[in-house]
């Protein structure tokens, strides 16, 4: 009966909701933690947005640096976005979602720059992308590439 | 100049609230809207289809009624006589005349269509114990079609469905939106069997003096019933109970009675079903 | 707070870089304004209401950058770059960005 497929419909939905919000809360806040902590760690290589380097510390090697992230939307927060869409407003559910995938990938563009011995990282630039929008059924995701420059002292003549 | 990174503190590309908070609001603010604006729909596209004159549904219902398969005479010139009879009774107005359709099938259902025309199964008549049961069912076919039920149900599913699909193309609540339009227009299902029931209560008495074994007719629905257990919020008719208990609350009302003899069906009904077609 | 997409403040010094601020907003539409644009396709012209939901998405994310620039003791905000991505079905994401810097 096509009542029945309905309220079979409505419980599947149910359970991918719990199931997403659950999952979604641990994996969201196991993140946070991490990225705070790295953050930190590398306070001491500045990612700066200006275009100019410093021109007083000529003896610099530069390198492109670059680091992505893709980070999934889970079913509660796309259903949240949706139920959003009807009313309009601040799609609260998506904004830490793009704050973790931002800081995640400049992190790792970081983390490039350090393992090149880098001071600081100049002219970043970030880019959002979103994979497969959300058609239903399609996995939703968004991709955020952060690079910039890494400026590299060159080793002093020995 | 010198470059120093200074982090500023969590929160301010982020919103505090809960997110289960705003799921619920949310939730509960579309499951308002939609249950009042598909009711409001709903009940504007029943009160317009009624004044569709019925002259138009009986052309509507000629391209695809049909005859089906032969029918035994005898049960079908008895079902017509006491169609005719119960029709005169029901007070319907000028220019509505009602057609009786006998379908030789398993299947254990009634129903009223446009233009007048109720159909009865085999299977339905097979479990019939007496006439006044019969008579219960056939009163509250053409009960419906006194109140334009079968083109107020068609114009409401249309209007809702149509309004359904404006507002689903844009949005991403589709399922939402479409569990909670079912069930409005459920409810306005059963609303219209209640009333179907009185009206066909009044007439039985009418006929017969009196309205014993009318509420044997959910007893018997209720046995041959596979889906006694769906709750009544999710299903097209009250729960046979609360049918039963309606009916004889009124009777009481009306000061109906409620005993009285029950008349047997003609033999060449309870015999006019061959056993080797039955399917059993 | 100043804001500028320029490198430099013509007229003043810039005492100490202060990193990356940033700000940013999800926004999305509601049916009414949707209704609209689905007429305005036929039609043609501008979607006043997106232009609207924009530009207030806009001023909140700007407002947002400014925010995290007080929080760290920044002037002014330089070479300040503005990115709309689309992030879902009806949900744009509006993300603006720039380098907090000290003036003397």
């Amino acid at each position: 009966m096509e009542l029945l497929a309905q309220i079979g419909n409505l419980l599947i939905v149910l359970i991918l909701l719990a199931l997403g919000y659950g999952f979604g809360r641990m994996a969201e806040s196991r993140h946070y933690k991490s990225i705070i902590a790295r953050e930190k760690e590398f306070a001491r290589l500045p990612a700066i947005a200006s275009r100019m380097p410093p021109v007083k510390r000529p003896y610099h090697d530069q390198q492109l640096v670059y680091g992505n992230t893709v980070v999934s939307v889970d079913y509660f927060k796309r259903f949240l976005a949706g139920l959003r869409s009807v009313f309009g407003g601040r799609v609260t559910s998506y904004e830490t979602l793009l704050d973790r995938a931002r800081r995640e990938s400049i992190l790792r563009m970081k983390e490039a720059a350090d393992g090149l011995g880098a001071e600081m990282v100049f002219n970043i630039k970030v880019e959002t992308a979103s994979i497969s929008k959300g058609r239903r059924n399609a996995v939703g995701s968004v991709e955020v590439l952060a690079y910039g420059t890494a400026l590299i002292p060159r080793q002093a003549a020995v | 100049m010198d470059y120093q990174e200074r982090l500023p503190p969590e929160g301010i590309n982020t919103s505090k609230n809960s997110p289960l908070k705003e799921f619920t609001i949310l939730l509960g603010g579309l499951i308002l809207v939609t249950v009042v604006s598909i009711g409001l729909i709903a009940m504007f596209a029943g009160t317009i289809a009624t004044y569709v004159p019925f002259e138009v549904e009986l052309v509507m219902a000629e391209s695809y009624a049909d005859e089906g398969a032969e029918t035994p005479a005898e049960v079908a010139a008895y079902l017509a006589s006491l169609t005719e009879h119960l029709a005169a009774l029901s007070d319907l107005p000028p220019g509505m005349r009602i057609t009786m359709h006998y379908v030789d099938d398993d299947m254990v259902n009634a129903f009223a269509t446009l233009g007048g025309n109720i159909v009865i199964f085999r299977g339905l008549l097979e479990k019939m114990p007496n006439e006044n049961v019969l008579a219960m069912v056939v009163a509250h076919e053409i009960a419906h079609v006194k109140h334009r039920d079968p083109i107020a149900s068609l114009a409401r599913g249309v209007l809702v469905q149509l309004a359904l699909n404006a507002v689903t193309g844009s949005s991403n609540a589709d399922l939402v939106l479409g569990t909670t339009g079912l069930l409005t227009l459920l409810s306005f299902n059963r609303d219209m069997e209640e009333d179907a029931d009185e009206q066909a209560l009044r007439t039985l008495n009418v006929y017969y003096g009196h309205v014993a074994c009318a509420a044997e007719l959910f007893a018997v629905l209720h046995d041959s019933d596979d889906m006694t257990n769906v709750p009544e919020f999710f299903s097209t008719h009250p729960m046979d109970e609360r049918r039963i208990e309606d009916l004889n609350g009124l009777a009481v009302r009306k000061g109906w009675s409620t005993r009285g003899k029950a008349t047997p069906l003609p033999l060449a009904v309870t015999t006019g079903f061959d056993p080797a077609s039955s399917g059993l | 707070m100043i804001m500028t997409n320029m490198e430099i403040l013509p007229g003043r010094r810039i005492k100490q870089h202060l990193g990356l601020v940033n700000g940013s907003t999800v926004r999305a539409k509601h049916v009414g304004r949707d209704l609209m644009a689905s007429f305005k396709n036929v039609f043609g012209g501008e979607l006043k209401g997106y232009t609207e939901l924009l530009c207030e998405a806009r001023e909140e994310a700007v407002e947002r950058m400014k925010a995290q620039a007080t929080s760290i003791g920044a002037d002014a905000i330089l070479n300040v770059r503005f990115s709309t991505s689309s992030v879902a079905q009806g949900a744009a994401e509006i993300y603006v960005y720039g380098s907090a810097v000290e003036l003397e």
